[in-house]
């Protein structure tokens, strides 16, 4: 606040509300003691008591701080020359601006002073208003309804783009809009507003408690538009990068380049003030006052302005948190993750331990039980019904029946294999399965050729079964046919091992295609589609395509993955 | 008459075996490990089929298979194991099938059936 007032009423003040016959000016709390003091006539009184003496009227706002702020002849005591003390609170009530003037005020400048404490004031309601504030929409529609509210800054429709990053560009988005759509509404609002039944503050709590929200047609005017601004030599991205406010025209927004722009919002005029935070822009507000065609003034775009530099800091804060939000999102996803991985992997190995002590104990009791139930059934094959034992013996192969097949149902219920996926180089995987002892391939001629180095994810023992038995099924098809080759190539996001025989004429790649599914005995068939089910649970497939010389040709497919970290 | 070896390192297996597909009209040869039978098999004509236990000292059921796969191509190999966790290593498929021991011999009998017929 302070500061806010050292920019209204100091040097470096751009509008000209208060300076123009400024001689000094204080800010006091209401335990009487200074908290700020500007220009050369603060320095004259010895201290704050004698202050308080020499202007009795200083004491009555302090106790009166909900009295609305007077201005009062400066005793000749202060000054040799005669002057006018404005004395009023702040917004907030606790702190009192004490402005000592040159000379007596006009109408026209006593109208200023009271304009710049209003905007004090604004500032004030907003602020308290971001603090309530629970998300980044809030603080959004905060911004633009401080820019259009008749006792705010008064423009009538305001529009917010915020900065994003679409196809790595940078862009402004249109994210908010707020004011009346047509004349009726705007009279409607602004009735409310000059007849005292809404205040500010009230629009601020209507707005943080939804009772306002909803899709405005203004929305839907800026729903979609996008402003780039990397690589473009338009005014918006020169005036967002350079930080710098300007009031829009026909004169300027005539160009082809505006027309969307135009289409939708109008050629102004219009104000167009950055929302620079303190990292970085954020976006901007464009106001204009579309209804009442009032037109904009210098004035006008300097206090958008200093307006805007609140509501950047606000808004980058809010937006800042956001990511942070996602951020913190996704590391407690990851976190669960990691943990979910951790107890899978402690059940895995208990489930294997599980497994292999269960067959153990099925190897333990199925042999027996296989000599004691076969030799029974050996037996009773020759005892006549009638036999004393015939019965006994039944009862023993019945209850033997019985025990295999619990001992069955045990088994397959911790048959667990885990997976062990890992990153593996296709080539290597290939070669050690072609040099696995397979009796099958003895002085087989398979060459690969890898066109380059191509990895998978895939666990290696698994994939390796899928393409022995895929490759014993094309050695059993090309039996006295020549060399097979295996070609690895990567086609965009897929590893493509083509499979060929020596002097094919086509008759190979489709015989091996259709043993997938009409295999000649029931066991490769059997087998083949184990090899399938491994391929397409990495999301891989078989297939065949025609070459560049017509020939059909057998595919083995599988998603290429490179190794993360 | 057709033959066919046993490799079984249980004696009650092999012994029990041995009766049925004798009876069945089969000449039995018995071997009580993975090296014996390499060493009764001199020659792919000796036997017409073997029918091979996994779970052995020494030379394992796998093992041999490789081995018989390599030396005598075409020999109909049947794994008979009480495990019937080997069906999902790829080693075992190389066999011509894989039956879990049970009391009951018919499906193991019907197997030796078809593939001798072959």
């Amino acid at each position: 606040m302070i500061a806010m007032l050292e920019r209204m009423i100091g040097e470096s003040s751009p509008p000209d509300l208060i300076r123009s016959d400024l001689e000094g000016y204080f800010v006091m709390n209401r335990a009487r003691r200074p908290v700020h003091a500007g220009g050369p006539l603060h320095q004259s009184p010895s201290s704050i008591d004698d202050l308080l003496k020499r202007i009795p009227q200083i004491e009555y706002h302090l106790d009166n701080p909900d009295k609305p702020g007077g201005f009062y002849q400066l005793p000749e005591s202060l000054s040799a020359k005669s002057g006018t003390v404005y004395i009023g609170p702040l917004p907030g009530g606790e702190e009192f601006l004490i402005a000592c003037f040159d000379g007596g005020l006009e109408g026209r400048q006593i109208s200023r002073v009271h304009s710049g404490i209003y905007f004090l004031s604004l500032i004030a309601q907003t602020i308290k208003a971001f603090h309530d504030a629970d998300d980044l929409e809030d603080i959004l529609r905060i911004v633009l309804t401080g820019v259009t509210a008749g006792a705010g800054l008064g423009f009538n429709r305001a529009f917010v783009f915020l900065t994003e990053i679409i196809d790595s560009r940078l862009c402004l988005v249109g994210k908010h809009a707020i004011g009346p759509a047509s004349p009726e509404e705007a009279g409607q609002i602004w009735g409310k507003l000059s007849s005292g039944e809404i205040t500010l503050e009230q629009m601020f709590n209507d707005l943080l408690q939804e009772k306002t929200r909803g899709e405005s047609q203004l929305n839907r005017l800026i729903d979609g538009l996008i402003i780039e601004l990397d690589g473009r030599d338009n005014l918006f991205a020169k005036a967002a990068q350079e930080k710098k406010s300007m009031l829009l025209d026909e004169t300027v927004l005539h160009e082809p380049a505006y027309r969307d722009f135009c289409e939708r919002l109008g050629s102004g005029p219009m104000a167009f003030v950055p929302l620079v935070g303190k990292e970085s822009l954020q976006g901007v507000i464009i106001a204009d006052n579309h209804i009442t065609k009032k037109p904009i003034a210098k004035t006008d775009l300097q206090l958008l302005d200093i307006f805007a530099r609140y509501a950047s800091d606000s808004i980058e804060k809010f937006r800042l948190y956001e990511s942070l939000e996602s951020k913190i999102r996704d590391l407690e996803m990851a976190n669960r993750m990691i943990v979910m991985s951790r107890e899978n992997l402690l059940k895995a190995e208990r489930l294997s331990v599980l497994a292999e002590m269960a067959g153990q104990v099925a190897h333990e009791i199925r042999n027996p039980l296989t000599v004691i139930g076969g030799f029974a059934k050996s037996m009773i094959r020759k005892m006549p019904a009638t036999h004393e034992n015939y019965e006994n013996l039944n009862t023993i192969i019945e209850q033997v029946g019985r025990i295999e097949i619990a001992l069955n149902r045990f088994t397959s219920l911790v048959n667990y294999q885990s997976k062990n996926d890992q990153y593996c180089n296709l080539e290597n995987l290939i070669e050690s399965t072609i040099h696995l002892r397979t009796g099958d391939w003895t002085g087989r001629r398979i060459e690969i050729i890898a066109k380059e180095p191509i990895m998978i994810l895939t666990d290696p023992d698994l994939f390796r079964q899928a393409l022995f038995l895929i490759l014993q099924q094309a050695g059993a098809i090309n039996e006295h046919k020549g060399k097979i080759t295996l070609i690895l190539e990567r086609d965009d996001n897929r590893a493509m091992v083509r499979i060929e025989s020596e002097n094919d004429d086509g008759s190979f790649a489709e015989s091996l295609y259709r043993s997938f599914t009409s295999a000649q005995s029931l066991e490769s068939t059997r087998r083949l589609a184990v090899a399938l089910e491994i391929l397409k649970y990495y999301q891989g497939n078989v297939g065949l395509e025609t070459s560049r010389s017509n020939i059909p040709r057998f595919y083995i497919e599988i998603p290429c993955r490179e190794e993360v970290g | 008459m057709k033959t066919i070896m046993i490799v079984d390192d249980e004696p009650a297996i092999r012994k029990l075996y041995q009766r049925e597909f004798s009876e069945e009209g089969y000449q039995v040869l018995l071997a009580a490990s993975g090296e014996e039978a390499l060493q009764k098999i001199k020659d792919k004509n000796d036997l017409d089929l073997v029918i091979l236990d996994i779970k052995m000292e020494g030379m394992d059921g796998l093992e041999l298979l490789d081995e018989l796969r390599s030396r005598f191509r075409g020999l109909p190999v049947i794994l008979n194991s009480a495990y019937s966790t080997y069906k999902n290593d790829f080693t075992s498929w190389l066999a011509d099938a894989y039956i879990v021991k049970s009391a009951d011999l018919t499906e193991l009998r019907e197997k030796v059936q078809e593939l001798l017929a072959v």
